[in-house]
């Protein structure tokens, strides 16, 4: 068995619960100062999940980037099944448009192609990582238009995930909290003074704690996903959905 | 490494390389609780095992099952899990276990019983909160119950079903085949996967109820750990039939409860109920 990869068996049995996370990193020109820190904060997410049983067998995951477009690094799968994560590298602009598009692209075929394989598969986890603002000035219809849903009407993205939005440095927090998704449960976090480190670690946690409460949650068919407060003195602040379908950017 | 001396499927990394659990808290149920019974023309096997997840957490098993008798002629059988998401929920799971056999072996119908549970659940869960430095998730609590009274009549089994959430009752024929008689449905499955229910303690603690005559088969009481895979998976329908065609010794019972599958954490009990001699048929 290597270090961090693991053996065993990878077939599928219908009926195995599956807890899908995208993590969606920005690798726009902005973030040539922190790709080294970018792609040893991912790998070291890699190996804490692979690291841990039970959050590696009900955990899958998939690694995505965006600049001026959005692409799939690390397709949707078991951690302790890939020996490393693809180095990311720097790209173009920031364009946010792209990456909710490729995310919904990617959310629709994973989801499909789990279903498919009998995996009862629970709503998907997005972070969405970034160090600035958008250079798209649609970004708001362009998130609306594809990764929202509405009960009423039947509009959007029915399969649409738990956006997660993690800014550092010079995000703005009022487009996190616009991003944070669904209103009234969806939370966002920042990291004003601290590394790209420091924001996977709180996506770390957060995938933790979401896999250990995986088991029967109270009340009405809400989204498992459980967003911790951060630690006192991380360096992360986080905050509420402030997600507003008529917002203008 | 673990042995996993029963398993269907693929085990996962979890059952194969997570070592035992931290002990619970001093008083704390025990990892595995197991009973054998008879009564009137019936054997009965119940076992409940912590799940790995409560293991690999060091968390105490949330499942309960109780067992008790009206007149030495119905059997009642309770089988609660305790809500993952509350830090107190073993002891929800055990009190409302116990209120639900003993009303039943009282005579008390099972709507009367369950808003009983429900209002002394509620009770508890209030003193819990109330508590110095009390922690509204570690110090809640929650769980789901069915009950089940069951009794041989001239041909057959007749019985009583009633729940709240998504323990169950199933009924095993002599052809291996499984039905669903009390408990959720697959109906209740949206476009996701959710593990939320709507528990105890509720509003009025009003519950589900359905009665029912068969003419032979076992049954079997259990909580979502179990019923799970064997809803989803026709391996575990399979392979849990040959095991319970006929009521195993006690001790392999338990060990087949806690039956090692991937991604299938959660704790896990069941209730086997059989007719005595283990004749399917009922004849």
């Amino acid at each position: 068995m290597g270090e961090y990869k693991v053996r065993e068996q990878t077939d599928v049995e219908p009926g195995q619960m599956v807890m899908p996370f995208y993590l969606i990193c920005d690798v726009s020109y902005s973030m040539y100062d922190d790709m080294r820190a970018l792609n040893d904060g991912v790998e070291r997410l890699r190996k804490a999940i692979v690291g841990e049983p039970i959050v590696d067998e009900v955990a899958q995951i998939c690694v995505m980037t965006f600049s001026d477009t959005a692409k799939v690094v690390l397709p949707m799968g078991q951690m302790s099944h890939q020996s490393s994560v693809p180095a990311l590298s720097v790209e173009g602009g920031t364009n946010y448009g792209a990456a909710f598009r490729g995310l919904a692209s990617a959310i629709t075929s994973d989801s499909a192609s789990l279903k498919a394989q009998k995996y009862k598969v629970y709503r998907p986890c997005a972070f969405f990582l970034t160090d600035g603002e958008p250079n798209d000035h649609d970004w708001h219809k362009s998130y609306t238009d594809a990764l929202t849903y509405d009960k009423e009407s039947g509009a959007g993205l029915k399969a649409h995930p738990i956006f997660v939005p993690f800014g550092f440095r010079d995000a703005s927090e009022q487009i996190l909290a616009q991003l944070a998704y669904p209103k009234g449960r969806g939370k966002y976090y920042h990291v004003k003074d601290k590394s790209v480190e420091e924001a996977l670690k709180g996506i770390l946690d957060i995938i933790m704690n979401t896999v250990v409460t995986a088991g029967h949650t109270a009340g009405s068919n809400q989204p498992a996903v459980v967003q911790t407060a951060p630690a006192p003195g991380s360096g992360i602040t986080q905050g509420d959905s402030a997600y507003d379908p008529d917002y203008i950017s | 490494m673990t042995k996993v001396p029963y398993s269907i499927g693929n085990p996962g990394r979890a059952a194969l390389e997570l070592p035992d659990g931290l002990p619970g808290d001093c008083g704390g149920p025990a990892d595995v609780e197991l009973s054998a019974a008879a009564l009137s023309g019936m054997v009965i096997r119940a076992a409940s095992s912590r799940g790995l997840l409560h293991r690999g957490r060091g968390k105490p098993r949330q499942d309960a099952f109780a067992l008790g008798h009206r007149d030495q002629v119905a059997l009642i059988a309770v089988v609660c899990d305790g809500v993952g998401e509350f830090g107190r929920s073993d002891e929800a799971a055990a009190l409302v276990s116990r209120c639900l056999a003993g009303a039943g072996a009282s005579g008390v119908s099972w709507p009367e019983a369950f808003a009983s549970a429900n209002d002394q659940l509620r009770k508890l869960a209030d003193e819990r909160k109330a508590g110095e430095n009390a922690d509204l998730i570690e110090d809640g609590m929650a769980t789901t119950a069915v009950a089940v009274s069951l009794s041989l009549d001239a041909g057959g089994w007749v019985g009583s079903a009633a729940w709240i959430g998504d323990s169950t009752l199933w009924h095993l024929d002599v052809d291996g085949t499984w039905t669903l008689l009390g408990g959720m449905s697959d109906e209740a499955e949206g476009y996701y996967h959710s593990s939320a229910v709507r528990p105890m303690p509720s509003t009025d603690g009003a519950c589900s109820q359905s009665d029912f005559r068969l003419g032979g088969g076992a049954f079997f009481v259990m909580s979502d750990g179990v019923s799970n895979p064997l809803r989803w998976n026709d391996r575990v329908k399979d392979v849990l039939a040959s095991w319970w065609q006929r009521p195993p010794e006690p001790i392999t019972f338990a060990a087949q409860v806690g039956f090692a599958m991937k991604t299938h954490i959660d704790d896990r009990t069941v209730i086997g109920i059989w007719p005595d001699g283990g004749d399917l048929d009922g004849d």
